[in-house]
């Protein structure tokens, strides 16, 4: 099967966020140091928000995640 | 954790996104009655986390934080509290990069602008098309259908979840980025269906829900719980409706 222009530039893009760890090993499975990209993962459904579950989702948008604890 | 819902409260309309996992293992009914009960005016994207992956620096304590700028790159993390100055700036930066766009050259910087600033599609198109052939263009026309299929997706998204009134605020926002371009008649489709009955419906009960929902994060929680069963009993089968009634659940959720 022949892949598009279209479909080429979507990967060629790859969601930057995943961009830098796509060759070596799943993006999702590696932590970023800082200065380095960060990969993609996926959170689990979201209270609030817009349904958008994929970091790689917000590119474009400052983010702050925050590891917290209810107890 | 009231750090970042302070940020969020001051700078989600500029774009930034708050992310809050919870990892203590909190279950999913069980942190939504905690987030209302505790932190009721929290509007962050908030999730349980007991082994969901983050890709930030791993920390064995909370809370830990990662601030990730707009290109992706992260820019700090470790505990927020010991750094409250320093991620304020970061933020108010990548806010500017936001709002002026970003780059290596000033037609990359000009896309961003309008497409992350803007939310103008048609302008960042615009500037695109104007591009030589290249991997500058290449990556930007990608960056902008990405953008544009995620805003859409999300305008779906909401309309499912129940989030009506949201879900046409988030249509009517992309077909006024979209104006004159080529995704139009797309957009235009999906905003005409917000004007069927059903929908009709959906929004008139999105609006009083969201009076409620108002109402909770004022702390006027016994004035919401009234208001909130009396629209359950008339929501119907609607999405709205269900939205309602897991509210309902929520509030009723004891605490553990």
């Amino acid at each position: 099967m022949r892949s598009s222009p279209f479909s080429f530039a979507v990967l060629l893009l790859a969601l930057p966020l995943t961009a830098q760890t796509a060759q070596t090993e799943p993006a999702a499975q590696k932590h970023a140091t800082v200065g380095q990209k960060v990969g993609d993962t996926q959170f689990p459904q979201f209270i609030n928000g817009d349904g958008r579950q994929n970091l790689a989702d917000f590119f474009g948008q400052p983010i702050v995640i925050d590891e917290w604890g209810t107890h | 954790m009231p750090s970042a819902i302070k940020h969020d409260h001051e700078f989600s309309s500029k774009g930034l996104v708050t992310i809050l996992v919870e990892r203590q293992g909190a279950e999913q009914d069980n942190l939504e009655s905690f987030l209302w009960k505790t932190f009721p005016d929290s509007e962050c994207f908030s999730c349980v986390g007991g082994s969901v992956f983050v890709p930030i620096p791993e920390s064995k304590g909370i809370p830990h934080s990662g601030v990730i700028g707009v290109d992706g790159t992260l820019l700090w993390a470790g505990n927020p509290l010991s750094a409250p100055k320093q991620i304020e700036d970061l933020l108010e930066a990548e806010l500017v990069k936001v709002k002026k766009g970003w780059g290596a050259t000033p037609d990359a910087r000009k896309v961003r602008a309008a497409l992350y600033g803007k939310g103008d599609f048609t302008g960042a198109q615009a500037a695109i098309t104007a591009l030589p052939e290249g991997e500058e263009r290449t990556a930007l026309q990608a960056e902008l259908d990405k953008r544009y299929g995620v805003l859409k997706q999300a305008v779906t998204n909401l309309r499912d979840q129940g989030q009506w009134l949201a879900a046409q605020e988030a249509a009517l926002e992309l077909q006024k980025g979209v104006a004159g371009g080529k995704q139009v008649s797309e957009v235009a489709a999906l905003v005409a269906e917000f004007d069927t009955d059903a929908a009709k419906a959906e929004i008139a009960m999105d609006k009083k829900l969201d009076k409620i929902v108002k109402q909770l994060r004022d702390k006027k929680t016994d004035n919401a719980k009234k208001a909130l069963q009396s629209l359950v009993k008339g929501a119907g089968a609607t999405k709205v409706g269900e939205r309602a009634k897991h509210l309902q659940m929520v509030l009723d959720t004891k605490v553990e």
